[in-house]
Order: C-alpha cells, then structure tokens, then sequence
C-alpha cells in the first residue's frame, strides 16, 4: 500500500457524518437560523437510523427515518421562533438536553449490538487509482453521497435563485420581504431541509463512521460541528476542509495510542480542543478589517462573512 | 391593583398547569405513569432524613452553578463553559487534597481557594477568547471545557491513579481531613450551606444595589452604550467572567470534597448544563432561580429512586426537566401568554 | 395610469395613523406626500406596498382593485418602493441583489444575459460599478439609484420615493430626478413622500398634504410656500428659539488643523478654526455619511491624534490667562450619538437606572435619592415619562432629552452627533431649547447634522463636510447660507 494511503481513505470515510452535518447547519444558517440543538440531534438521530436498521434490516430505512426525526427538531426550533417569538439559542440549547436524554432513555436495548451495514460500492478500475480510487470509489453510498453534497451545496447556495433567496432572506428579511419574498416560508424550509441533512448526518454516525449504539454515542460531535460552521466562514467548502481536519486530528491521535500508550483514553479527546483552537486562528481571518489586508486568494477563502441577521427573530407586522 | 395581582395569579397557575400537563404527556409517551414517577421521585427525595441530605448535596452545586449564570446571564454571555469552570474547581479541590496540604485542617480551605481562583482564571480565560480574540463564548467555552475534561480523565488515569491500578471509577478517597466538616450523625455540610447563603445575600445585592451590579447589566443589554457612560464594557465582560467562574469552581469544589470525596470523571455531573435550563426558565431572578433549583435537585435525588422501583432509566429525570423547562418557555412566549390572558378574560366574563 | 385609495384607515393601538385617507393620483403628474413625522405619510406608503393590512378602505389601480395586505401582490401590480434606507443586502454583490427574488430573469437564470442587461440599464443612467462589487462598498445614494433602477427592470409602473435622498450627493440628486420626470412623462406613476419643501417644487407638479393620519388638501405646485407651512403645521405653534446674545470673553479655544480630512494647503481658503468664546455653538454639516458624524465621533473617541490634528482646550481651572490653556480632560468631553437605543442608551433600563449609571460618587446606589434626581431631571428636560419607565418605551425626542439630561452638570465639550435626526419639528424645537440652555455653561457644543436650516439656524461657526473632506470652516458672519448646498455637495459655489 502507498504510504498514508490508509489514512487518507480513513479520514475521508471518518468525516462522512460531520461533512453532513456542518453542510445542513451551515444551509440553516444562511437563512439566519441557528440550530444549536446539533449535539442532542445526532445522538437522536443516529438512534433512530440504528434502531430501524436493525428492527428492519435496513440501513437505507433507518438513514430516512433520521433525516425524519432530524427534521422535526429542526421544526420545532423555527416554529418556536417564527410563531412564538422564542429565543432560537435557548430552545436549540433545551433540546439538546432533551434529545441527547431521551437518546439514552430510548437506546437501552440497542447498546453494543451488532446490526446491518451498507454495503461497499466498489467500482472496478476506478478504485485502483492511487489515494483517489480507495477514498470514493471503494467506499459506501454515504460516504459518496457526503462528498457530492458539498458542490452541490456550495452550487445551489452561490449559483441558484432558491439558493440566492435562501440567502438574502439571512441578510435582511426586510428586503427580501419587498421584493415579494416570504421570508417566514423561506426560514422554515431551509432550517427543515437543514435539519434533515443534519439528521443524515447522525444516520451517518451510527451506521457508518461509529458503526452501532451507545450511550452518549456521538458526544461532543455535535458541538464542534456548530463550531465548524460558523469558523468555517458559512462556506460549505470551507466548512468541508474544516470536517476534513478534524478527521486528520481524529486520525493523529489514533496513531499516537500505539506510541503513548500512557494516554490511551485520554489522547481521543485531544483532537476536540485542538479543533476548536486552530478555528479560533483561522477566524482571525474572517473579521472583515483584517480581510482586506490579505491577498486575494487568501481572501477569497478565509473571507468569510456571517449573515447580517444570523440569530435575530423576524420582526412582526 | 388587587384585582390585578389575582389576574396574574391566574394567568401563573394556568401557565404552570399546562406545563405540568405537557411535562405529563411526555412521560406518558415514554410508558410510565406521571403519577408514580412522581410519587417516587418525591420519596426518593423526602422521604428519610438522609435522603433530604442527599437532596441538599444535589442542591449545592446546582444552586451555586445557577447562581453563576445569573451572573454571566446578566452581562449577556452564553457561558456554556461553564462545565469546564465547575471541573477547574474540583481538579483544585483535589490538587490540594492528593498535596501534603490533604492531611492538615486547613485543607478545606485551602482547597475552595484553589478551586475558586481556578475556576475563576477558566471563566476569565473565556473572556479573554471573547474580547482579544472575538471568539463567541459558547465556542471558547466548550474548547475550555473539552480541555478541563481531557485533563481529568489524564490525571485520574495518570498521576492520580488510584493505587494498583488506574481506573475511570476515580481517584482514591481523600484523606477525612480534606472532606469538609459536617454536623450531626446525618453529616449535614454546615460550611457550605453558610458560603452558599453568603453568596445569594451577596449577589442579591450586588444586582439590585451595587453600581457594579447595574453596569454589569448595563454591558448585558448594550455593550455599545457604555463608553457614553464612561465604562468599558470588556472590564464588565471578564468581570462577568471572573465572578461566574469563581461560583462554578466553587460548586466544583464541593462536589469533589463534599459529594464524591475524590475525583471522577464526570465531576460536574451535568449540573452545569442543568443550571442553564434552570435558569432560562426562572429568567434571570434570583428567588425563583433557587425555588426552581430546589425543584431539580429534588427530582434528580429521587431520581435514583426511578431505576429501583420502577425499572426506569435516570435519564428520565433530565427528559422530565428539560420538557418542563421547554413547555414553560413554551407557555411564558408573548402570543401563547396572551392568548391565555384573553381566554381566561372571556370565561370570567361569561361566567359573570 | 392612476391609483385611487379610497377610505383607507389604519389604526395602531390607541393611534389612529391614517384617517379615511382618499387621494387619487394620476401618472401625467409627479405627486407628493407631503407632512412632518408622524403624519401617517410611513404607514399609508406601507398601505400600498402591502406591508400593512388597513383597517378598512381600498386602493384601484386603473380602476382594477388591489388586494390588500399583500406585497407580492403589490408588487405584481408593478408597485415599487424605494424606501428611507437601501432595501438591498449587504453581503450579495450587485448582480445578486439585482436576482434575488427577481421575478424577470426565471428560474434558470443566465448569468452572462443578465449581465449585459444591467450593464446596459446602469449606461443608460450613468452609472459606473462593478457588478461584481459587495453592496456593502457602495455609498447610500449609490445603493439607492441601483435600487431605482432595479424596480425599473422589475416592471414596476408605481414608483414610490419614501425619503430616499437624503444620502444623495447633489449630482446624484440631479440625475435621479432628471430619471423620474423622464419615467413620468413616459407614463409611470411618480410619487415622493417628503417633509422637504425645495424638492418638492423641484420635482412635483401637485401634492397632498398629511396631518395626524388625516389628509388636509391636495395642492398643485406651484403654490404658496408660507400657506403650504400653515397647513402642514396648522393648529400648531411653532416654537421660537431663543438665540443667546455671543459672549465676548475669551476663555476657551478650539483650534482644528484640518489635514486629517483632506485639506490641502492650496486652496488656502480654508483656515483653521479658533473659537474663543465659551459657549459657542459650532455645527458640523454634511449630506448622510459625509465625515461629520465621524468628525464628532472621532474627537470623543480620541481617535485622531488630538494634539496635532484638532486642539480642543479650556483654561485651567482657576486661572483665567489666555496662555494657560489646556486640552479638555477625557472627562469632559460628553456624547450622545444620534441612533439612541443603539449607542446611546439602555433600551431595557429605567430611566432610574440611567440616572444611576451616570451618578457620580458612592458604590452602592440609594434608590430613593436616585428616584428623587430622576424626578427633577424629567421635571426639568420636559420628559414625557416616569422614572420607572424603560428607554425603549420613550419617544425619540425623549429618548434625546434622557441623553442630554444624563450629561454631568459639570462645564464640559457637547458631542451632539445628529441630535435632531428622526424628530418632529415640536421635539425637535424642545431639544434646541435645552442644548442652548446647557450650552451657555459650557465649553462649546459641536453637533452634526444633515439639514442646512438647522445648522444656520442655531451654530456659531460652520464646518462643511462634503463627503470625508472638510469643505469650509467658518464663522457664521462670514457665509452666506446659500453656500453651504454646494460645499456639502462637493461642488464649487455656482457664482
């Protein structure tokens, strides 16, 4: 095998669930929702794709019904916002109590037991390319799908009408509102849509990336998806490249185990804050009066900017 | 103006019923009966002298934690750090333990002034992140608290080892010096009892009658608007900070000297996340804020009561909570709170 | 064309702010809307777009009924806004913001077509950007004559202006209204919703007056000014400022060197400004986003080198010799930015609250001595309120007046940045009658502001601003009012 090959092909299949997942925040957010509730909707999620995969033998079933269960939650948020006027971070932050709590309540029966896999796709010829053919080609439909879906996303946010509008309603819904656009219409759909993605993403966990079930399954996971998103300047490219480092940290520590072996336990948990650190510097790149000191390739990829209404209720007639 | 206080009465009773009833409903759909689960947790709870001391062991924490929050809430920050602020104080609490210091008397002392400044310094650290670097808190928190976390788990496997061999089940007992002094054979913990009452004396007045306190909430409304006034909202902000720190790695101390008399891995026990429910749903108040966390901590004592009696997993309580604090939000919004106040106004009037 | 509103009301609360309002307008005549704030001019402009549901009444658009409450129904009728601030985003580019929501371009758009189509569009109306370019980058007229030009391409054939330009240089000014003559002798509706009497005779041809959510009259233009201000204002006294007799010691100086905003030497002109009295007012004026909010920011702020570029002293106290003069202590200098809840204030403190806030002394705050200054303070700033009351709940004026009475008795420099802005002219009189009040203990009182009677009306000395360049820096003795048009609209006096 080609040197690191095996860790290439590690980190693009390890990332599968977080691509999904910062790719669904990060269409929520531009439409200036904040779905904080990630960290209790992938362990809910990633119960349910576990639980129907093995209640039904199929994997592809309980992949849809997370993207179900993520879109309710998902739906309860925007609601609370667009009909009751709630604070968006505080009931993402109850539900993350709540759905985290409930995943443990619910997932009593399915800890550590076996369950049905999605089959590998491999396709002849392709997959012998050095680095390339193992990572996409020998892979599993999710790991393929995680990886289309970021040009696609970055497609439809930059270079479509729905997406343009999804955007402009994130940057003044004033406006949109004059030009004929509903706003109200457009939060929920793409904070609905955002939430199925986000529940592919923790299908993704259970039945792929951490195959199976367990208490606390997912933890952390879901707060430094939200952290990706937002230092990964609301680019879904970006926001990959950031998935993709954590899967190098992730992959770093593993290494290490067999090295220090005093730190077994302790060296997984490394890469969570080691993630949100090199955030913390490349952010120093997003703030829009150092941007322009920077060359312009630099700035065309740290340049990242929030939405102008990220976070702030629609106002009422 | 009496009639009006009754109509807020009301409008409060009917608010709390419906939350009861949806927090019902919740348990309803898990398979359990709210009733017993509620009878259980109550005598869980109350039921004996010792478990009312347990209770009051859940409530020391979690009132502390809470307590921290309303400051931080109040100068407008997120401090979801605040886990890692409460592991900050226990890893203080047991550096002076597992320390030549453990054996002598004054160790319990040493300790809350260890693990105060250490929480103290994590929440200032976050500040800091903040202000010098415009890292949003709730980011620069939770990487604070990943780091507390990855620290513990090293030194309980590490140099805290337990003797023999390393175990996430924690670190030795600490030495009976290093545990706070306790009255009575039930082993009430007098000492933080005091601190705990100093404390909600102390920020009562602090809010309500302290310049400090006022432009505190001042930057917590509008930080834009405090230059005008001739103070700078970033010394409020890791003031904030500061206090709300200290308060969690003094909850953190207790649960390590006066709970656990050790370190283990999940020291903060999720009180801090807790105490964030709690104090979303009290808004900011003081009174309200214990009430409600006498509330929690009675249901989480009896909670253990669930598992026994009712084969039903602890989890459940933190579902229970979080759904009444949800549906409280829920039933508190402007259009729900208004369509209440009107409904109640039309069955007076037809009644009359 | 021609849009008839006929009976339209619309209620807020205990506020009735339109009062069975019918107007009927006519495309072959450009009208206008004309009141001060709070006439209702907003809320029926809002009527039409859609934006609000009236309570009752109804609008005919070529004797077509217009459904209502609705803005795509609005705007499917060809109804187009251009409002007070920019409605665009300010992180799309040009192009995107021309597409968003766009019903023209259909839902596979081709970016290249609709690139020569705005191209073509900005050549015709000169103008000169990048599509490219970030919204952000743009001034406010610009933004708004992109704004102009995109209702255009959305077939809007009812363009209504609400207060659109006060952003605009005065040669944007000129060509946006060569535009709309243009557009309205091709058969467009034109309205313009303004309270400024000028631009109404340069632009209308006829004009219905607004008081209280009540239609007075519908006028052509030309017609008498003073009987156009009698309606407007009827029933109203208009209050007469007194203006104070100029001190003549010589106590304090101000003395502003002039190359931080781009003064260069050889249009010698300019020269620094020294004021000697104490107590002088000096207005700082330019259009909207000229340098003279910044200008008045930036000395409180201390952001520019304070000893070199803009020397601000007073004497030392207790020793009245000119030569013993020195800079203002930090202290002493007092703001109140013009966006009050935003910079200014606590919108959800009392006004009990911010009387303590801005108390001197003690660390413990007694509410009982704080309740009694706020009493006297509301007592003596006329502030319509109790000390109770959160500063979100007052109106503007008196949210200005809580800034000015927050100020520390002490002599200090006044910082008013826009201290009128969004005011009636009632609150607007009030407010003038407290800073003169004040300004007679002070220092000096330097204020900014958009509008040239204001400024002419109660300053000392004059600093022109057109765009982020000082223009004239004078005594007022020595201008002429006239003037003052052109050198904040960066053009040389037309003599």
């Amino acid at each position: 095998m080609l040197p690191f090959e095996s860790s290439v092909v590690t980190i693009i299949s390890l990332s599968t669930p977080i691509i999904l997942v910062v790719i669904g925040e990060t269409i929520t957010e531009k439409s200036g929702v904040i779905n904080l509730s990630i960290e209790g909707t992938l362990l809910i999620t990633a119960l349910t794709a576990f639980a129907v995969s093995v209640t039904t033998g199929s994997p592809f079933l309980g992949f849809l019904c997370a993207g179900f269960v993520g879109s309710i939650a998902a739906l309860v948020i925007i609601l609370c916002d667009t009909k009751l006027g709630m604070d968006q971070i505080a009931v993402g932050f109850v539900l993350t109590i709540f759905l985290g709590k409930l995943s443990s309540f619910l997932g009593k029966e399915y800890v550590r037991i076996p369950g049905p896999y999605f089959q590998k796709l491999s396709i002849p010829i392709l997959k012998d390319i050095p680095y390339i053919g193992p990572s996409f080609f020998d892979q599993n439909i999710l790991v393929i799908f995680s990886f289309l879906m970021i040009p696609l996303t970055w497609y439809f946010i930059e270079k479509t009408r729905l997406g343009l509008i999804v955007k402009a309603v994130g940057e003044n819904p004033v406006s949109a509102e004059n030009r004929g656009i509903n706003p109200e219409k457009v939060r929920i759909i793409a904070t609905v849509i955002g939430g199925i993605i986000i529940g592919f993403g923790g299908a993704a966990f259970s039945l792929h990336a951490k195959f199976g079930w367990s208490e606390n399954h997912t933890g952390n996971y879901g707060w430094i998806c939200l952290a990706i998103v937002i230092f990964g300047g609301w680019n879904p490219i970006r926001a990959a490249i950031g998935a993709y480092s954590f899967g190098v940290f992730q992959i770093i520590a593993l290494k290490m185990q067999s090295v220090a072996l005093g730190l077994t336990q302790v060296l997984p948990l490394i890469p969570f804050p080691l993630m949100i650190l090199t955030l913390i510097f490349i952010q120093r790149f997003n703030r829009s009066d150092r941007t322009t000191s920077l060359p312009k390739i630099l700035n065309a990829f740290f340049g990242g900017q929030s939405p102008e209404n990220i976070g702030k209720p629609l106002e009422k007639k | 103006m009496i009639n009006f206080n009754i109509k807020n009465l009301i409008t409060s009773t009917t608010q709390i019923v419906l939350t009861a009833i949806g927090a019902s409903l919740i348990i309803i759909l898990l398979g359990a009966s709210p009733i017993e689960v509620m009878t259980s947790i109550f005598d869980g709870a109350f039921g004996r002298p010792e478990k009312i001391v347990k209770t009051m062991l859940i409530f020391l924490p979690i009132s502390l934690a809470s307590l921290a929050l309303i400051i931080t809430f109040s100068g407008g920050l997120w401090n979801i750090g605040i886990e890692g602020q409460i592991v900050l104080g226990a890893i203080g609490a047991s550096w002076v333990a597992k320390s030549f210091l453990g054996e002598s008397v004054i160790s319990p002392y040493i300790q809350l002034l260890v693990g105060v400044s250490m929480g103290s310094a994590w929440g200032l650290l976050c500040g800091l992140l903040k202000v010098k670097f415009n890292v949003h808190e709730i980011f620069g928190g939770l990487g604070l608290y990943f780091v507390g976390s990855g620290t513990i788990i090293y030194l309980i496997l590490g140099p805290w080892s337990k003797k023999g061999v390393a175990s996430t089940s924690g670190t030795d007992i600490f030495p009976q010096a290093s545990w706070f002094p306790t009255l009575t054979s039930l082993n009430i913990p007098a000492l933080p009892i005091l601190i705990i009452g100093i404390i909600i004396i102390s920020i009562i007045l602090f809010l309500s009658f302290s310049k400090l306190g006022l432009k505190l909430k001042a930057t917590g409304i509008n930080p834009g608007s405090t230059n005008k006034f001739q103070f700078s909202s970033s010394g409020y902000i890791y003031l904030a900070f500061m206090i709300g720190g200290a308060i969690a790695g003094l909850a953190g101390v207790f649960q390590a000297s006066v709970f656990y008399h050790k370190l283990v891995p999940s020291i903060s026990g999720g009180y801090g996340f807790l105490a964030i429910l709690v104090v979303l749903a009290s808004g900011k108040r003081v009174i309200p804020t214990l009430l409600l966390t006498l509330f929690f901590s009675a249901m989480i004592a009896g909670g253990s009561q669930l598992q026994l009696r009712l084969n039903l997993h602890s989890s459940l309580i933190s579902i229970i909570l979080s759904s009444i604090v949800f549906f409280w939000l829920v039933v508190n919004s402007t259009p729900i709170k208004k369509n209440i106040t009107n409904l109640l106004e039309r069955g007076r009037n037809a009644s009359l | 064309m021609k849009i008839k509103i006929r009976n339209i009301t619309k209620r807020f609360g205990y506020v009735l702010a339109n009062n069975d309002i019918d107007i009927e307008i006519s495309s072959k005549k450009i009208h206008a809307l004309l009141g001060e704030n709070g006439a209702g001019k907003s809320t029926l402009v809002k009527i039409i777009s859609g934006h609000y549901n009236p309570d009752s009444g109804e609008i005919f658009i070529n004797d077509k009924k217009l459904e209502l409450g609705s803005t795509s129904s609005s705007l499917k009728n060809g109804i187009g806004i251009l409002s007070q601030d920019p409605l665009d985003f300010q992180n799309l580019s040009i192009k995107e913001s021309f597409i968003a929501g766009s019903k023209k371009f259909g839902e596979n758009f081709n970016e290249k077509k609709i690139e020569i189509e705005i191209n073509k569009a900005f050549k015709k109306y000169e103008i000169e950007l990048s599509l490219n370019q970030k919204i952000r980058s743009l001034s406010i007229g610009e933004r708004q004559q992109i704004e102009l030009i995109r209702l255009l391409f959305e077939n809007s054939k009812i363009i209504i202006l609400d207060e659109p330009t006060n952003g605009f240089s005065l040669n944007q000014r000129d060509l946006v209204f060569k535009m709309l003559k243009t557009l309205s002798s091709e058969g467009y509706i034109v309205i313009l919703v303004s309270h400024k009497l000028d631009e109404v005779f340069e632009l209308c041809q006829e004009a219905t007056i607004l008081k209280s959510g009540k239609k007075i009259k519908t006028i052509p233009i030309p017609y008498d000014k003073n009987k156009i201000i009698d309606l407007m204002f009827q029933g109203e006294q208009r209050k007469v400022i007194q203006k104070k007799a100029t001190k003549k010691n010589t106590s304090g100086k101000i003395n502003i060197n002039l190359s931080k905003w781009g003064f260069s030497s050889s249009r010698g002109y300019i020269t620094p400004l020294t004021v000697y009295n104490e107590g002088s007012i000096i207005g700082v004026v330019g259009l909207q986003g000229s340098g003279a909010d910044l200008f008045i920011r930036d000395i409180f702020d201390k952001k520019i080198d304070v000893q070199r570029f803009i020397k601000i002293t007073a004497p030392v106290r207790g020793n009245m010799v000119k030569e013993n003069l020195a800079p203002i202590p930090k202290d002493d200098n007092y703001y109140t930015p013009s966006d009050r809840l935003e910079r200014g204030l606590f919108g959800e403190l009392t006004i009990n609250e911010h009387v303590a806030l801005a108390s001197k002394g003690s660390k413990l705050i007694s509410w009982k001595s704080i309740n009694n200054s706020s009493n006297n303070l509301i007592e003596e700033y006329e502030i319509k309120g109790n000390p109770n009351i959160l500063a979100n709940q007052l109106s503007g004026g008196n949210q200005q007046k809580l800034q000015l009475a927050l100020i520390p008795k002490s002599p200090g420099l006044l910082l008013l940045e826009q201290p009128t802005r969004g005011l009636d002219v009632k609150s607007t009189g009030s407010v003038w009658e407290k800073i003169i009040e004040r300004s007679k203990s002070d220092i000096s009182v330097i204020f900014s502001t958009t509008d040239i009677d204001e400024v002419w009306e109660y300053s000392d000395y004059i600093i022109c601003f057109s765009g982020e360049n000082i223009t004239k820096i004078s005594s007022k003795g020595s201008m002429k009012k006239d003037d003052i048009k052109f050198l904040i609209s960066g053009l040389e006096s037309r003599k």
